[in-house]
């Protein structure tokens, strides 16, 4: 365990990040009117440079070192988390400098806003200890009502970040309550701690209490039922930018958390009192998983706007991604396994690159054309070929049909499961089937308005040189990954042993 | 068997009721000014619970936090908000079909967790003033979650800059 000067090394990219937040500030002092290509130009150069020296392996290490007094983990996990969080980011930030919802007065403090919150959940994802959690999770959150009201004067926003306020105060409240609970049964804060109380005698039922009440928090970070009622109105309301960033990262960050969580308590546990504990935590979160993505897809079908049809897409996503955590049996005992944790980690790798595509094709629409009712999709296949070609790309992904990375990412994760060789997760992959097959009636649906609907309106669209080029990087790893995934297959087993 | 009441638990017991009778005072109370003030018994309540446990710094952390600041800025915010014409919109019954059977069935899990744990419950022999010790934990152990704070301070800070600017726009264009 590291003191706090040698810890400084395993937090480069953190301060990076601080330095830009600080740096974009006082920036955005000088004449925000006038600045937005400088102050997006700074927050994408800080964004990069963390990218670059994490890619790079700053503050990466072999091992697992605990710094910060026990603060903080520092491992290959935190590493690959942190890029995931910094591509988005960055971006996000491309997405708000060629989108018309962002004020220009408030870009800067919206770039400042975006970097902090990607620094709160790099904290989240290496977070050892039950008040750093705590803390990085509230980061995030604050910081996320802050971005979702961004549009002034739209009544929308204003809804949607008091909405955001109101559920996410009231879930950080339920998960501190269990916080609190462990520390009670422990007596320390730290996770290892708790998890050598939990390795002596175990702490059913209180325990099991306090773990679901922290689930319960994580869960409406994930935007998983039934703490998900929040979500559709935040994505609707919040400017399109912000949404794109609000539909992968602080979800990644929930699940970072919540594998970090699982793996810190329960991982190569041995005893029956764990194992207990670790099994009725399964069926749980299966179930859990089970609703959010029948609630997510059933919803989603009668949308007829497509960021709310996204939204209810991201909840249907978050009960696939449950999935792979809801094999935690796998991971306790002599002989971890962490498929399941894998392929979770894959999974998000892949959804980022095809949710980030999908929104990015949203915002330049919305921009264009001002509305994103499925209605101002009509024509786009002959009005802005590239913007509907990509589109139909990133929703067949988001599907799982074959070529595309998502059917690689569904492929890993049923296969994660389905070793699991228990009723329960053969039951969880038949739900977990029957949903991709319910999806792909409203994907399919926008595809087709895309290409063969009539628009009374046939000029075309321009996306932009920017966007286009960002469109085209995001949809190549959508296709490749598909086909060539062994890269992130080994990457992801590299970061979880 | 029970051991003598001390004047310790005869205390406890007294504020431990405080708290609850003002915590369902600021729950039901129809007014918004009266629910705050309950929720100033309440806060009090639990700064005397947090000294009876010899958590001096928490107790008078609570109440120059809670009390002072707060508390306070909630009256202000309930008296300067113009569209707050009548007071009484606090604590209105809706849905209470489904929270009253919802909360009592959550209360039942609590209570049975809670009871049918065992709870480590060594006597802490903390005597003296603590708040050299928390000062030292801050800067030593709990460095990094205090350095967060500062950054999750500033962040609500500029937070709440960006929300209440939105009212100057319109004059600023005029």
């Amino acid at each position: 365990m590291l003191g706090n000067g040698a810890s400084l090394a395993y937090v480069i990219p953190e301060g990076i990040l601080g330095v830009t937040v600080a740096l974009v500030m006082a920036l955005g002092s000088f004449k925000p009117t006038r600045t937005r290509g400088v102050l997006a130009a700074a927050g994408i150069a800080g964004m990069a440079a963390a990218l670059a020296a994490t890619a790079a392996g700053v503050s990466w290490p072999d091992g697992t070192v605990l710094a910060f007094h026990g603060n903080i983990v520092s491992d290959g996990m935190v590493a690959v988390f942190r890029l995931v969080f910094l591509l988005t980011g960055l971006l996000t930030i491309v997405f708000a400098y060629g989108s018309d919802e962002v004020d220009t007065r408030d870009f800067g403090d919206m770039t400042a806003m975006i970097a902090a919150s990607v620094m709160g959940m790099c904290f989240m994802a290496a977070a050892a200890d039950l008040l750093m959690m705590y803390l990085a999770m509230e980061f995030v959150g604050i910081l996320s009502y802050v971005l979702a009201g961004l549009k002034r004067e739209d009544q929308r926003s204003s809804e949607a970040a008091l909405k955001y306020v109101i559920f996410g105060a009231a879930s950080s409240g339920v998960a501190l309550f269990g916080m609190s609970l462990l520390y009670g049964i422990a007596g320390d804060t730290s996770l290892a701690a708790v998890r050598a109380v939990l390795v002596g005698h175990g702490f059913e039922p209180l325990g099991l209490m306090a773990l679901v009440m922290i689930l319960a928090g994580l869960g409406y970070k994930m935007a998983a039922v039934p703490f998900h009622m929040w979500c559709p109105d935040v994505y609707q309301g919040a400017p399109t930018p912000i949404t794109a960033f609000f539909s992968v990262a602080p979800k990644a960050a929930g699940f970072a958390l919540t594998l970090r969580l699982m793996d810190l308590l329960l991982g190569g546990i041995d005893g029956d009192a764990g194992a207990s504990l670790g099994h009725g935590l399964a069926v749980l979160i299966g179930l859990v998983s089970m609703a959010t993505m029948t609630v997510g897809n059933l919803s989603a079908l009668k949308q007829t706007s497509v960021k709310r049809l996204l939204a209810y897409s991201s909840i249907a996503h978050a009960g696939y991604l449950l999935m792979g955590v809801a094999t935690i049996p796998a991971i306790m005992g002599p002989s971890p396994d962490y498929t399941g944790f894998r392929a979770v980690f894959f999974y998000l790798v892949i959804y980022l690159f095809m949710n980030l595509g999908a929104f990015l094709v949203v915002t330049r629409v919305v921009t264009r054309l001002g509305s994103d009712d499925v209605s101002a999709f009509r024509s786009l296949g002959r009005r802005s070929p590239l913007a509907a070609v990509v589109m139909a790309i990133f929703l067949f992904s988001l599907v799982g049909l074959p070529p595309t990375a998502g059917f690689a990412g569904k492929f890993y994760l049923f296969y994660a499961i389905l070793s699991q060789g228990s009723a329960f997760f053969y039951i969880l992959a038949l739900v977990g089937v029957a949903n991709s097959f319910i999806s792909l009636f409203y994907y399919a649906r926008i595809v087709r308005v895309m290409f063969l609907d009539k628009s009374p309106d046939t000029r075309p669209v321009p996306v932009g040189a920017l966007a286009a080029v960002v469109l085209v990087i995001l949809a190549i790893p959508t296709i490749l990954f598909g086909i060539w995934f062994g890269p992130l297959v080994d990457l992801a087993g590299w970061v979880f042993i | 068997m029970m051991d003598a009441l001390t004047l310790k638990d005869a205390l406890f017991w007294a504020f431990a009721f405080l708290t609850v009778g003002f915590g369902l005072m600021v729950t039901f109370h129809r007014s918004l000014v009266h629910a705050a003030l309950g929720l100033m018994g309440t806060l009090l309540s639990v700064a005397c619970i947090y000294g009876l446990l010899d958590a001096d710094f928490v107790a008078v952390t609570q109440i120059i936090v809670y009390v002072g600041g707060v508390l306070i800025l909630f009256l202000f915010g309930v008296f300067l908000t113009r569209r707050i014409d009548d007071i009484e919109v606090s604590n209105l019954s809706v849905n209470w079909m489904v929270a009253v059977p919802a909360g009592l069935v959550l209360l039942a899990v609590i209570l049975y967790a809670v009871i049918s744990s065992p709870l480590p419950m060594a006597p802490v022999d903390a005597t003296g003033p603590t708040v050299e010790g928390i000062g030292n934990e801050f800067l030593s152990r709990y460095l990094l979650p205090f350095e967060v704070l500062s950054v999750i301070l500033l962040a609500v800070l500029v937070g709440a800059l960006m929300m209440a600017r939105r009212e100057l726009k319109p004059e600023e264009r005029d």
